[in-house]
């Protein structure tokens, strides 16, 4: 059961700030970053288009494609990154380093043997002159590094491992 | 007759003037390079022909190679859109060298009005006014104050081989003149090794006025009326409208006369546009004149009711300006209103944002005008201009084609690349873009907030949500662990 809850919360990203889905069975909650936020979800009905969209009765429209969220609701249109679920198996990915997006290593501040901390920067990635700081997801030890600065890497490229 | 037209362009303007030569059944020769060679505007086509490589100047940009797809295809006449070509005397003088008709002015008028000093000279002497200033050689200190009294203030003091705002000083009195001048003279010195100066009239919260004109082969020059394009961001047009707001009718005739002094003057032939700065005090002056098709020429085509393009296809056969308007006076009837929608992002500096346009709706609804150049599924790549589309709203009052404009805004849907699309609507939306105050300091004098609401970002989180727990709901990999999790629809 305790698995189970895990395997339910998600991560979005949206303008910087992470968003906590908890799905539930009848309901669900979403929290915001300053965990006071919170909301009950109510029933919504999408349609699902020929061309892979959703629609809403109201008119907005949404597409999950590419690692991200996409919402046009009122005229406005919105951009959500999906960072993946918050699980046990959370413990492989946190110590498998990947870059999020296509780009530039622009830095890599571990060396193997490293003993890091969690929520430590190893390495930042530029991608359109935005960059993103990698971090560590758990204390442990720099097992490997599969990059330096000036790599192009694609999305989901392994860079750093950490072990025990 | 034309018969086969060649486009040397890309994109939305590529589509637009193939549109114009379907309707007057003319067959489209589009080019490519390696980036678009999936386009629309390539299939839309009746022929293409490959040029190169995606960096234009391996393709879009290469003279020669436009000249092998006129010869391989029999095209019989060029069309430059704007951008690229549209604008080198070079290409020009190649085409016609080569008995092929090119849908722009003369070799000369593209070499003259591209040069700014020249071009400068020819409306002083034409009699159009300019903005005044001093070029010249001395920097003694009594003959540019004497030669700031002549421009009258506020002026403006430049450094010559200036750049970046150094040595830049605004004047607004006899008073400041001097300590002024020293102050811009050091800086300039200090800052380039240079410290000669110019001076120049200094216009307070001008506005950019534009007339498109029209010449044809007997000589006869006629504008189709004004474009207000004041709105602009890293000094490139994000809104424009025809007829400008708040323009008094006798000012706007005056402007559009002196227009049409400046492309007689120089013997203007086809499609131009002459470009003002104008002042609060109604004093106006030439800037440049751009030798092609406007972006902008939308609104033109909805408050005339002309297609420009088939204008310049006429005109290239020969016909005259009478028979275009059918011996009537252009009239310009109701307002319209463009924006341009980029792939950009107006949260950092407006960069680019290039990548696959996963979903592209535009709408398709009265009193509104798409010009669009990609669909689902195109790249926006780095190579090229990110302008994704136009969307012009029409009405018969300025209000009426705002509104439509914002509805039409509402439903246009771009996924993928970060765009301008919400900024816009705030521009649009805006209190002093309501009432027609515009100038060219509009954007960086307004905070115009196109930032959600409260309620808006609860809304959109919700349904993120909630789509987030239905496609979870409704996947079978609910357990299965894959570099997204259960995001089965992420690829």
């Amino acid at each position: 059961m305790g698995r189970n809850i895990l395997n339910r919360l998600f991560r979005l990203q949206w303008k910087e700030k992470e968003y906590v889905l908890d799905l539930g069975d009848s309901s669900s909650r979403l929290f915001g970053p300053e965990k006071k936020w919170e909301s009950l979800l109510t029933h919504y009905s999408w349609s699902r288009e020929e061309d892979g969209s959703y629609s809403l009765p109201d008119g907005s429209v949404a597409l999950l494609r590419s690692g991200k969220l996409f919402i046009h609701t009122k005229g406005k249109t919105f951009q959500f990154a999906i960072k993946g679920r918050e699980t046990s198996d959370a413990q492989t990915a946190s110590l498998e380093i990947k870059s999020p997006m296509p780009g530039k290593i622009i830095k890599v501040e571990v060396k193997p043997g490293d003993s890091v901390r969690k929520g430590q920067t190893l390495a930042v990635v530029e991608a359109m002159k935005m960059e993103h700081a990698l971090k560590a997801g758990a204390d442990a030890k720099v097992q490997d590094v599969l990059t330096q600065p000036g790599d192009i890497v694609s999305q989901d490229q392994l860079l750093i491992k950490l072990g025990e | 007759m034309i018969k086969r037209l060649l486009i040397a362009n890309r994109g939305e303007i590529s589509l637009r003037i193939q549109k114009t030569c379907k309707r007057l059944g003319i067959e489209t020769v589009a080019v490519y390079s390696d980036a678009d060679k999936d386009a629309p505007f390539v299939k839309a086509a009746d022929f293409s022909f490959y040029l190169g490589e995606s960096e234009p100047s391996k393709s879009y940009l290469v003279i020669s190679n436009i000249l092998k797809a006129i010869s391989e295809t029999g095209a019989d006449a060029v069309h430059p859109g704007y951008g690229f070509l549209s604008e080198k005397a070079e290409f020009a003088r190649e085409l016609s060298k080569a008995g092929i008709s090119f849908l722009g002015p003369k070799p000369e008028t593209v070499d003259l009005m591209g040069d700014k000093i020249r071009s400068r000279a020819a409306m002083e002497k034409a009699g159009v006014p300019v903005v005044p200033g001093y070029e010249g050689e001395s920097q003694e200190h009594s003959v540019l104050l004497k030669e700031a009294e002549r421009i009258g203030f506020p002026i403006m003091i430049k450094a010559s081989a200036g750049g970046g705002g150094k040595g830049m000083k605004r004047v607004f009195s006899k008073e400041e003149f001097l300590p002024a001048l020293e102050s811009a003279q050091r800086e300039a010195g200090n800052a380039f090794g240079d410290s000669r100066v110019f001076l120049e009239k200094y216009i307070i919260n001008p506005r950019h006025i534009e007339v498109q004109v029209f010449g044809d082969s007997s000589g006869k020059v006629i504008h189709l009326f004004e474009r207000e394009c004041s709105i602009q961001r890293r000094h490139q047009k994000v809104v424009e409208e025809s007829p400008a707001p708040n323009l008094p009718s006798e000012l706007k005739q005056k402007i559009c006369e002196v227009a049409v002094k400046a492309a007689s003057s120089i013997g203007y032939l086809g499609a131009g546009t002459v470009e003002f700065i104008l002042g609060e005090d109604g004093a106006f002056y030439f800037l440049e004149m751009n030798t092609r098709l406007q972006v902008e020429h939308p609104v033109t085509e909805s408050v005339t009711g002309f297609d420009l393009v088939e204008w310049q296809i006429r005109i290239a056969e020969g016909v005259g300006i009478e028979k275009l308007t059918g011996g009537k006076s252009p009239s310009q009837s109701g307002h319209a209103i463009e924006v341009r929608l980029y792939a950009e992002d107006p949260e950092n500096e407006f960069l680019p944002s290039i990548g696959k346009i996963e979903l592209a709706k535009f709408p398709e609804i009265q009193n509104l005008r798409v010009d669009s150049g990609v669909v689902t599924g195109s790249e926006v790549s780095l190579y090229y201009d990110p302008m994704l589309a136009k969307v012009i709203g029409i009405g018969k009052t300025r209000e009426e084609a705002r509104k439509n404009l914002i509805a039409g805004l509402e439903e246009t849907i771009v996924f993928g690349p970060i765009t301008n699309l919400n900024y816009l609507k705030a521009i649009l939306e805006h209190s002093e873009f309501v009432k027609g105050n515009t100038d060219t300091h509009f954007l960086e004098k307004h905070k115009v907030v196109w930032e959600e609401s409260g309620e808006e970002k609860e809304a959109v989180l919700m349904s993120a949500s909630f789509l987030a727990n239905r496609t979870v709901k409704t996947s079978s990999v609910w357990d299965a662990v894959g570099p997204n999790g259960v995001w089965g629809e992420i690829s």
